[in-house]
């Protein structure tokens, strides 16, 4: 089961509301333990036998917490929080990277004589083992750290590690911010449910109409006998891929808030307009927030941060991107990825220290924003096609010719490459584009309609629901997050 | 209009803008969904052919034709094979003679339309049974093609075209066949972004997918005057004469391989070809209708590479079924008489090959017709 699945809609989601809201109101341990649940259930239905493994980890932090807070020796505390982290990191190791670390090795014994060559264990990922692990551990760093005290109850905790909504592809919620939530009785409004309401119609729309069928264009030009030659092909392939991840990761993030907010529970934000970046740090901050801040507070920051002089910031924003980039799959792919934002994110510091850029902002500064934000978005666009093109030969052939390197421009062969429904794909990009801008500008749409009078909520909500029914194309893709 | 305290809102009202939102998310998807699709369907546009979307409008015609109506369903090879006005002219008795048969037709996408014939009271239907259709859903290619009938016919449909047939639907594609209205809608959607499309390329580069009036698999607008002698005559592939242009020792060497061996050359008594049949014969003499059953000819040098023994079954139908009230065999698979020159290839007639059927076959219908009398 996911967020496109009928059956969340049908069934799953209204029985969660139903129970939480009326069956258990304002009794908060039947509510936490209906959440908890349910969640499981959730977990079980989107991944089998692995809710054994989100268990586990739950179990682990809960005593690591309660060890760490209740123990006032410093070796003690530390010796369950490298515990916990081993047990969490273990897990996630074996199960995301011992098959990718194999294969590196057989790739690598290749070249040595007498090398032994290992079988993979041929593992399935657990879904959003990426996900939970990382907010359970912040929840044990952070009792370590003295910043909060451990939950009083396991269901409560449990609860917070497995909630739903973001079980599978996040945000990463923070431990506290959880618990505010459900110090009492949870309870929604009636704008929080038509905020959650909008949140899903809009997630959705964004998922099916926009997501799915840019991703066609995207499987159509990265395929093997694709001509990646071609610099229109490659630099709308690429504009494609930029514009599926978005919408596709972001709508998860919109359905998973919006079905919170229906039981009164309210989610951080992921996304603010990524695309309206001016500069590669403007990015990480409006790109997949969760994970930017986590990384910024329990690596970037540990391993120096831009305290340390040169050397330092160099090690740490370079560690903390690879390890970012690593997180997202077991891909040499990823880490690339995280090395180029890295690189990114140290010329953007190198460049905004010289006086000549900042007397450019100063003289023309509309100018400079522009040109700010076209160069990251260019670059941006560009790393996308680290990303998604999975095949080293295919991907470096995509990135010269993204840059003009051995490479042509023919039109009317990039028309002819692309799929049967292209014009309104085309279409649909260029809303997407002009959509991005103005809620870049103007943000709060949802926000906003969720506050109209019924008439015009029910009428814009209506068309949406409509386009969204008539636009999705004939297969659905899987959110592109379940595979981190 | 606009609320700015969130407070102001309550629940009430929250239920009410859902219903709205509801309510026109459904009706304009419900009109979008087929306006959209319908006339690009139609043109063939978004289809090789338009004439598997003819059969629910081709058989309301038929049930607003006052005149005596005979309807001939089946296969390509029926289809290739019934020149309507020829045989409507060849008889005594003044009526119509409708073609609604399809290229790759198996009985069990035609049985889906028998309520739908019921209702329309022609005096007599046409029902071809051949070694082609005795046979059961074996193959991917008919599993994807009856998917795709299924899809295109049922969301024509409506609720009282839900009849005896939906028990026999194999369970592989059940979820192909459209009973409810959304569902309909639901089947009709995967047409919806291909039609804005062609629709955006026509606008945009005045370019076209759509068939000329001419070509062979268009088919008129069912209000175009065009429309009853399509339904009777519809256009036929140009002819070819003979045996799909190949020299003698290429016929043996298919015969030898294709004849004996092939899936669908394996007719059994028990398969669902079979069975649904024998639900559109019972379903159609029940209700006062007679029926012919139909054995198209095949080219003589096929039919003697035909194993003996091996269409037995074929015969055993027939026999079983004329057995029934209301049942006429009209068997061509073993009469002598069809020449090289009768065949488009080697089971499909040609011109000069429906002229011969049509001679044969309008005697038949009249001697059906005088014993209704």
């Amino acid at each position: 089961m996911d967020f496109v699945t009928p059956e969340y809609y049908k069934i799953f989601l209204p029985i969660v509301v139903i129970l939480v809201l009326f069956v258990g109101r304002q009794k908060r341990d039947l509510q936490i333990l209906v959440m908890l649940a349910m969640s499981y259930i959730f977990f079980w239905l989107a991944s089998g036998w692995h809710v054994i493994l989100l268990l586990t980890s739950t179990i682990v932090d809960w005593t690591a917490g309660k060890k760490i807070h209740s123990s006032s020796d410093r070796k003690h505390r530390k010796r369950w929080l490298i515990g916990s982290l081993t047990i969490n990191l273990g897990l996630l190791a074996i199960f995301k990277y011992l098959d990718f670390l194999i294969e590196t090795w057989n790739l690598a014994s290749l070249r040595f004589d007498g090398a032994p060559e290992l079988d993979t264990f041929g593992l399935l990922l657990p879904v959003g083992i990426s996900f939970y692990t990382f907010q359970t551990m912040s929840y044990t760093i952070d009792i370590y750290r003295e910043k909060h005290t451990p939950y009083d109850k396991f269901t409560d905790f449990a609860c917070y590690a497995a909630f739903f909504p973001q079980l599978v592809a996040g945000p990463i919620v923070r431990s506290q911010h959880f618990l505010e939530q459900i110090k009492d009785p949870v309870s929604s409004s009636p704008y929080k449910f038509r905020l959650g309401l909008t949140l899903i119609i809009y997630g959705l729309a964004k998922k099916l109409i926009i997501a799915d069928n840019v991703a066609i264009h995207v499987n159509e030009i990265f395929t093997e006998g694709s001509n990646l030659e071609n610099i229109a092909l490659i630099w709308w392939g690429s504009l494609c891929f930029g514009i599926q991840i978005y919408c596709d990761f972001s709508a998860y993030t919109d359905i998973a808030l919006g079905s919170a907010y229906l039981i009164g529970i309210e989610l951080p934000e992921n996304f603010k307009t990524p695309y309206a970046a001016r500069s590669p740090q403007d990015f990480w901050r409006r790109w997949h927030i969760s994970l930017s801040t986590w990384l910024r507070d329990y690596l970037y920051i540990p391993l120096g941060g831009s305290r340390g002089g040169t050397r330092v910031l160099v090690i740490s924003l370079m560690g903390t991107m690879l390890l970012g980039g690593l997180w997202h799959g077991a891909s040499w792919n990823f880490v690339l990825w995280g090395f180029m934002h890295g690189v990114l994110l140290l010329c953007h510091r190198v460049i905004t220290s010289s006086s000549a850029i900042k007397k450019s902002f100063e003289l023309a500064p509309k100018i400079s924003i522009f040109a700010g934000w076209m160069i990251t978005q260019y670059f941006i666009f560009m790393t996308w096609l680290v990303f998604r093109v999975e095949d080293t030969t295919m991907m470096l052939r995509s990135l010269k010719t993204f840059v003009g390197i051995d490479a042509y421009w023919d039109y009317s062969e990039f028309f002819e490459s692309l799929p049967d429904v292209k014009l309104m794909t085309m279409g649909l990009v260029l809303i997407f584009v002009i959509a991005h801008g103005v809620s870049g500008k103007l943000g709060g749409f949802k926000i906003w309609l969720s506050k109209q009078h019924s008439l015009v909520w029910g009428a814009i909500c209506g068309m949406i629901i409509s386009a969204t029914f008539l636009l999705r194309p004939a297969e659905t893709v899987e959110f592109i997050y379940f595979r981190f | 209009m606009n609320i700015t305290d969130e407070d102001s809102i309550n629940f009430s009202e929250v239920i009410m803008s859902v219903f709205i939102a509801a309510f026109l998310g459904m009706l304009l998807s419900h009109n979008f969904t087929f306006s959209l699709t319908d006339s690009n369907l139609r043109d063939s546009s978004l289809m090789i052919q338009s004439r598997p979307l003819i059969t629910v409008e081709a058989i309301n015609t038929i049930a607003s034709d006052e005149s005596i109506s005979i309807v001939g369903t089946g296969s390509s090879m029926t289809f290739k094979g019934l020149d309507g006005k020829c045989v409507a002219q060849h008889m005594t008795h003044e009526s119509i003679v409708y073609n609604i048969a399809q290229l790759s037709s198996y009985p069990w996408n035609d049985m889906i339309h028998i309520p739908r014939l019921v209702n329309a009271q022609p005096e007599i239907v046409l029902i071809e049974v051949g070694p082609n259709l005795l046979i059961d859903l074996y193959s991917e290619n008919a599993i994807e093609n009856a998917k795709f009938r299924y899809k295109i016919d049922t969301s024509q449909q409506d609720s009282s075209d839900i009849g005896g047939w939906i028990d026999l639907i194999h369970p592989e594609l059940e979820d192909f066949v459209a009973t409810n209205d959304f569902h309909r809608m639901e089947l009709r959607q995967e047409y919806v972004t291909q039609s804005i499309e062609e629709n955006l390329r026509r606008i945009i580069f005045n370019e076209s997918n759509a068939r000329q009036d001419w070509a062979y698999g268009w088919t008129p607008h069912p209000e175009s005057e065009d429309w009853i002698d399509y339904l009777q005559t519809p256009t036929f592939p140009a002819d070819r004469y003979g045996f799909e242009g190949m020299d003698n020792s290429e016929r043996i060497d298919y015969n030898e391989t294709k004849m004996d061996n092939s899936a669908s050359y394996n007719p059994k008594i028990n398969s669902y070809g079979y069975s649904v049949i024998e639900y559109e014969i019972s379903a159609l003499v029940e209700n006062d209708i007679s029926v012919i059953l139909i054995g198209l000819p095949h080219h003589p040098s096929s039919i003697d590479f035909v194993p003996q023994g091996k269409w037995d079954s074929v015969n055993q139908t027939m026999s079983n079924f004329a057995q029934i009230e209301g049942v006429t065999v009209f068997n061509q698979i073993w009469e002598p008489g069809w020449i090289d020159d009768h065949f488009y290839d080697r089971n499909h007639l040609d011109d000069e090959g429906r002229i011969e059927f049509c001679n044969r076959l309008a005697p038949v219908i009249d001697e059906v017709l005088s014993g209704r009398d």
